[in-house]
């Protein structure tokens, strides 16, 4: 029988189609398994349970931001990992001051951001 | 005669014959005191004046007194020289001569010029004694006939004060004052301004007349105006008389003309009133009861608003300290239910929202600003009264509050006429009336509208500062949005660039995103570059003159590619100018570079927007033939309704590849021109937008035969 690899599944919801489609190219060159939405919307009309390692969320989105969806998710999945990947730095600071403290300051990972870096960020969370 | 007694003579010879023995059996002396008819007599019949020569010559001592007046001058000034000392006094009534022998009384119905008829001689011893003595009285009361000829011929007065009892003598006194007055102030107690009525409402009345023929000054009167004397102060203002009211005078009336004053005093004696009068010509009097009529003008109101105080039952100004601080209470709740109009507040600390609350003060203040009267509160705005702005805003959303800084003291202004301001003493108090110190309270129009001025000043204050506040957050959210916006296009470039090495098979749809990104990236970073040049109102234009008309196709040239490889050649691009002859030039007054941004703007909007149909770009003039309208019209998905009223403004995109600061840009710059822009959906179509601006057309535009309007 042969060894199955299993590859770690990262779901990435961004509006910006050209930056989902880096995190695609860069995430599965380095093999993960990647699904990526523009629309929140359809991010949770298609969600998994149980089934993803990582989700990576921005925060500024036009439909629903990362806040919501995060509280969406949570709801269909209360032990998955959650990051964040912004570049919003006012409702980055506000937001986590006020409504959601009880984040870990360490799950905001700040664009832009390198190739090399973003990949170590996301080992460190998932391996977390 | 040689013994002695005393006769009577008659008839006007047996008279002169008595006189002229008289005069000249006399050795040393002769005092007489006449009548101001004598001196003519004695001047006039020769040998009276010969005898009376004689006696001088033969060293007779001869003190001559009577009423020197205009009419007898002339002889009194021959008598100067033909007695030892002429003087004069007021009032002679009855003639006698005294010599050191004998008595002489001529007694005469008074005629002037006449020679008496009768005559008394008389050389009793007590009797000249008796008379000596009387003489002697009266010529101390006289004045050199000097004095008295220049006061006649001078027209000086006399100084002098004088009191008199007696009534009918007052009453003349009184008249004579004021008709020989130029100018005349009274003021009167009630019952000195119905003895003016009594006795001189017409000499008043003739001075008025004077007045308007330009002959006297006028007349003002003070008195304290109530509703007893209401009428007859009516009747004197309507004659010309100048009134106002005093409250509070003393017991005192007086009157003052450019000449004399008259001090009235009443005074009770044997249970009724008695009136002296004093009156005097000194300047010393005239300048102290000028000035004291003068102090109390200027503190009066006006008869006019005193009667309507009194009529419609207006209270009368006041401007008191408030020492009881539960009664200031009590005034502030009643001043605040009184409100019709406007209230104004003042608040010193956070505590003190909710201590006028707890006087019901604020409960007043809702139903007053749903009455409909505006009012605006200054209150420091903290945790600690939140619960009552919040009671505010729900019940009376029109009350205006704005944050204010601590005080020493609050203020609050009714209706532009009630005025009260509390000195904060205990700033946790929990009661008002345990808060405060000094009150002050005034109903004075002036005192009100002075603070309401220091209100105003101070509400403009707080909102400039509320403005720079949110001034300061505007800027702060446009730098983080913009920071934002450059962060995507950089991370698109930064992370694909670093894929390069790892997909070498896909380097050129790599590629693609990277310099797509980096286009967008300078297009974005350009236009927050002249988004912060236009907040900083340093956006510079270069204007030119050129023709509108020579611009745009080349513009078009640019996009009809674009528009093809965008659009799939699915819509059309449409450039109408086919309303105007060839030759017609639409000249501009304007910065050719940015003209052109914005019209690209424009067409790139809608080519993004627009999946089939047309973009019809149109350009037309106005009916005045002063403005060049530009006009971009598509079949595209049209703005969003929810947009539409910021369609204009930083940041508002209906996509992700858009800036959102293109239309923000292009207004600025359209308005910086002169013109306006708008948006509006192309309901000809159905469907699609419709963007249109204006130009100011320089003046000199040349319109050449066959050139015809567009639609304007």
């Amino acid at each position: 029988m042969n060894e199955e690899i299993v590859r770690k599944r990262i779901l990435v919801v961004d509006d910006e189609s050209d930056l989902t489609l880096f995190y695609r190219m860069s995430l599965e060159y380095h093999g993960f398994e990647v699904e990526a939405f523009n629309d929140p919307r359809k991010a949770l009309s298609n969600f998994k349970a149980d089934y993803f390692d990582l989700i990576i969320l921005d925060i500024k989105m036009p439909s629903m931001d990362g806040f919501e969806l995060f509280t969406e998710i949570r709801k269909r999945d209360k032990n998955v990992k959650v990051c964040f990947l912004t570049a919003s730095e006012l409702y980055y600071k506000e937001f986590r001051m006020k409504e959601y403290s009880a984040l870990d300051k360490s799950l905001f990972i700040r664009k832009p951001i390198g190739n090399e870096e973003m990949l170590k960020e996301i080992y460190r969370l998932i391996k977390a | 005669m040689i013994k002695e007694g005393t006769e009577i003579f008659y008839g006007i010879d047996n008279v002169m014959n008595t006189v002229l023995k008289f005069l000249y059996q006399t050795r040393s002396k002769i005092d007489a005191c006449v009548d101001y008819t004598r001196p003519s007599l004695a001047i006039d019949i020769v040998i009276l004046k010969r005898a009376f020569l004689d006696a001088r010559k033969r060293g007779v001592k001869l003190r001559y007194t009577t009423e020197i007046n205009k009419d007898n001058i002339s002889y009194c000034k021959q008598l100067m020289s033909m007695v030892d000392e002429l003087r004069h006094l007021d009032g002679i009534k009855g003639n006698f001569y005294i010599s050191e022998t004998g008595y002489l009384a001529p007694a005469t119905l008074h005629e002037a010029g006449e020679p008496a008829a009768q005559i008394i001689y008389s050389n009793v011893k007590e009797l000249i004694e008796h008379q000596k003595y009387v003489f002697e009285t009266l010529w101390s009361k006289t004045i050199p006939a000097e004095q008295r000829i220049r006061e006649i011929e001078e027209g000086i007065a006399r100084c002098e004060t004088v009191i008199i009892d007696n009534s009918d003598e007052i009453i003349r006194e009184i008249y004579s004052l004021t008709a020989s007055s130029n100018k005349l102030d009274m003021c009167l107690t009630s019952g000195g301004m119905q003895y003016s009525h009594k006795y001189f409402f017409d000499i008043n009345k003739k001075l008025l007349d004077k007045q308007r023929r330009g002959e006297h000054k006028g007349l003002r009167y003070i008195t304290n105006i109530d509703n007893k004397n209401l009428e007859l102060i009516k009747l004197y203002l309507k004659s010309g008389i100048k009134i106002r009211h005093v409250g509070n005078l003393p017991p005192m009336s007086f009157g003052v003309s450019d000449k004399k004053i008259a001090v009235t005093i009443e005074k009770m004696e044997d249970g009724k009133v008695v009136q002296s009068l004093l009156l005097s010509n000194e300047s010393q009097y005239l300048k102290h009861f000028s000035s004291v009529f003068q102090r109390l003008w200027e503190n009066g109101i006006e008869a006019i608003e005193r009667i309507q105080e009194i009529e419609e039952g207006i209270e009368a100004e006041f401007y008191k300290v408030i020492t009881d601080n539960e009664k200031a209470s009590q005034i502030l709740i009643d001043m605040t239910k009184s409100v019709r109009r406007k209230a104004l507040i003042f608040l010193p600390n956070d505590k003190a929202l909710v201590r006028i609350d707890r006087l019901g003060i604020v409960d007043s203040l809702l139903t007053a600003s749903r009455n409909g009267a505006e009012v605006k509160i200054i209150c420091p705005l903290t945790d600690e009264n939140s619960e009552i702005q919040r009671k505010i805003l729900e019940n009376a959303p029109g009350i205006r509050i704005l944050d204010g800084n601590i005080s020493p003291y609050g203020m609050y202004i009714i209706d532009h006429e009630k005025f009260l301001r509390a000195e904060l003493k205990k700033p946790k108090a929990d009661k008002f009336s345990d808060a405060i110190g000094l009150v002050v309270y005034s109903n004075r129009k002036t005192t009100a509208d002075s603070f309401e001025s220091v209100f105003e000043l101070l509400w403009n204050e707080r909102i400039l500062v509320e403005e720079l506040k949110k001034a300061d957050t505007m800027q702060k959210e446009f730098i983080s949005i913009a920071a934002h916006e450059l962060k995507t296009p950089i991370q698109a470039i930064l992370g694909m660039s670093g894929l390069l090495k790892y997909y070498p098979e896909k380097t050129d749809q790599v590629i693609e995103v990277i310099s797509r990104n980096a286009i967008r990236l300078q297009r974005l970073s350009a236009h927050i570059l002249d988004a912060t040049r236009i907040e900083s109102q340093t956006l510079k234009l270069e204007k030119e003159r050129f023709n509108i008309r020579d611009l745009i196709p080349t513009i078009i040239e640019d996009y009809k590619e674009r528009i093809k490889d965008n659009t799939n050649d699915r819509v059309e691009l449409i450039y109408n100018d086919d309303d105007f002859n060839i030759s017609h030039t639409l000249i501009v007054e304007a910065d050719r570079e940015r003209i052109n941004q914005v019209i690209s703007n424009l067409l790139s909007n809608s080519i993004q927007f627009t999946n089939n149909g047309y973009i019809l770009l149109d350009i037309a003039t106005n009916d005045q033939n002063n403005e060049v309208i530009v006009t971009v019209r598509d079949t595209g998905i049209g703005i969003n309704p929810e947009i539409m009223p910021r369609l204009f403004s930083k940041f508002v995109t209906r996509s992700q590849q858009g800036t959102g600061l293109g239309l923000f840009i292009s207004k600025n710059i359209i308005e910086s021109h002169g013109g306006k822009i708008w948006a509006e959906n192309n309901v000809l179509e159905g469907r699609g937008t419709v963007i249109s601006f204006t130009l100011p057309m320089a003046p000199e535009n040349v319109i050449k035969e066959g050139g015809k309007e567009g639609r304007g």
